[in-house]
């Protein structure tokens, strides 16, 4: 496994830890605060919702791993509402299967089966760039033009998704892969408009553009290179496309799986 | 005929009292700038500037009399048909084009430009332009053609090697024909800085 070397590291205390200290405050107050019935509802209703958002993700990305998170969240919920004392063989049942679906759940986020993949791509692009020297401008950078059928980038954007690595806009003559910072807004159409984010452009006649956002340009440690940068971004997902094509899926999964990036 | 001569001549045209003016002028066979003015009901300023005017564009002549010393003007019509020219080939001077598609460019590093991309093609649709500074600072759009657009698409990046003209028209496989508006729309960037040529 690699760390990041050109993209700034994740600051732990913001993305981690701040977060679990906040949930589990109101997590305290709101048992403290409520009785056990309407505290253990409460919390099977996030647990429902998260176990919708999870099937949501599941039709979106058609990747049968979310059958986990969406198994646990269910069951978790189930748990909440029907384990009590009075009913000893459904209580050990539920506890047995949300313990069990937790337990894989875990290992698909330690194996990272489950995650998006915003900073390995920033990250793996970077590595082709060498120079430096700020030259950000959010105009889009033709990279190249590549031989491709409309019914391979069809698929091509499926796995895309599928792996969390970019999320397709279909449009009647091109695909946009975006990288979203945060992919949830895409899939649930909170957000539906890719100007202001990273994007590749692949068209009806094989050109390939890409724009990268002064947002993410600023995530990376040194002023790369922009104009290598974006070419480097480009080669990246024409790489991910010929590798698809030739039936070498795994090996981008694994290249990315290679970085040491836990968010 | 020059540009900005044509467009004196036609301003003195297009006056609200132009055609009775011209009436005067013919029907009467020398007339002074007091009595045309009293005649339209004009300020005699407004018809001595007019006459003037029509002086310098050798449409009517004027000639010095004097009466009871005091000298005045007195003008009558010396053309009683006349044409405007205008020749717009003056305003795109084709001589030097060949020199400037060798010209190379690139974006200016931290151009304070937006660059607003079309939907569904490879091409710039418009730009925005910042102008001034602070609380003066105001934006102006220039919407583009689609040839402007893809020349400014394959237009080469701050940090990227300058590209000459023609090689981007090249490039964004821009018709030749469209190199007038390329020129222009280049030297318009330039004068704003956002597009930087090669030393």
């Amino acid at each position: 496994m690699e760390d990041a070397k050109k993209i700034k590291r994740t600051n732990w205390i913001v993305q981690i830890a701040l977060p679990i200290i906040i949930l589990s405050v109101i997590f305290l107050l709101l048992r403290s605060m409520l009785d056990n019935m309407t505290f253990r509802f409460i919390l099977a209703c996030i647990m429902i919702l998260a176990g919708l958002m999870h099937i949501l993700f599941l039709a979106k990305t058609r990747n049968k791993i979310y059958l986990i998170p969406t198994g646990f969240y269910t069951f978790a919920a189930l748990t909440f509402v029907f384990a009590t004392k009075n009913h000893p063989a459904i209580t050990i049942l539920l506890v047995v299967c949300t313990a069990t679906l937790f337990v894989f759940l875990m290992y698909t986020l330690i194996k990272r089966k489950i995650k998006w993949r915003y900073r390995e791509v920033l990250e793996l692009a970077a590595r082709y760039v060498a120079d430096t020297g700020n030259g950000f401008t959010q105009r889009p950078y033709p990279v190249a033009h590549v031989t491709y059928s409309r019914d391979d980038i069809t698929r091509f954007a499926r796995f895309i998704l599928k792996y969390g690595i970019a999320y397709p806009y279909y449009e009647k003559e091109r695909v946009v892969f975006v990288i979203p910072q945060n992919m949830l807004l895409h899939l649930l159409k909170i957000r539906q408009n890719y100007l202001k984010e990273t994007h590749i452009i692949f068209n009806s006649h094989g050109e390939v553009a890409v724009t990268i956002t002064k947002n993410d340009y600023q995530k990376y440690q040194d002023e790369l290179s922009f104009d290598q940068l974006c070419a480097a971004l480009g080669s990246l997902f024409i790489d991910f496309l010929e590798k698809y094509l030739n039936d070498q899926g795994k090996e981008i999964i694994e290249k990315m799986n290679a970085l040491k990036f836990v968010v | 005929m020059d540009f900005k001569k044509v467009s004196r001549i036609s301003n003195l045209l297009s006056k609200s009292f132009a055609q009775d003016f011209f009436q005067l002028l013919v029907t009467y066979h020398d007339i002074s700038a007091s009595q045309a003015a009293s005649r339209l009901d004009l300020h005699i300023k407004t018809a001595q500037d007019f006459l003037e005017e029509l002086h310098n564009f050798d449409i009517v002549e004027k000639y010095e009399v004097l009466e009871k010393k005091r000298p005045y003007f007195r003008y009558t019509i010396k053309k009683l048909k006349f044409s405007i020219d205008v020749d717009l080939s003056a305003l795109y001077p084709m001589d030097n084009i060949a020199l400037q598609l060798e010209q190379k460019v690139r974006e200016r590093k931290n151009a304070e430009a937006i660059f607003s991309t079309a939907e569904q093609q490879s091409l710039i649709s418009s730009i925005t332009i910042f102008v001034g500074q602070g609380r003066r600072r105001k934006e102006r759009k220039i919407n583009l053609t689609v040839s402007q657009g893809k020349f400014l698409y394959y237009l080469p990046f701050p940090t990227s090697p300058y590209l000459s003209i023609r090689e981007i028209l090249q490039k964004a496989d821009i018709n030749e024909s469209h190199v007038a508006e390329i020129l222009d729309i280049v030297n318009l960037l330039r004068d704003f800085k956002i597009i930087e040529f090669s030393n």
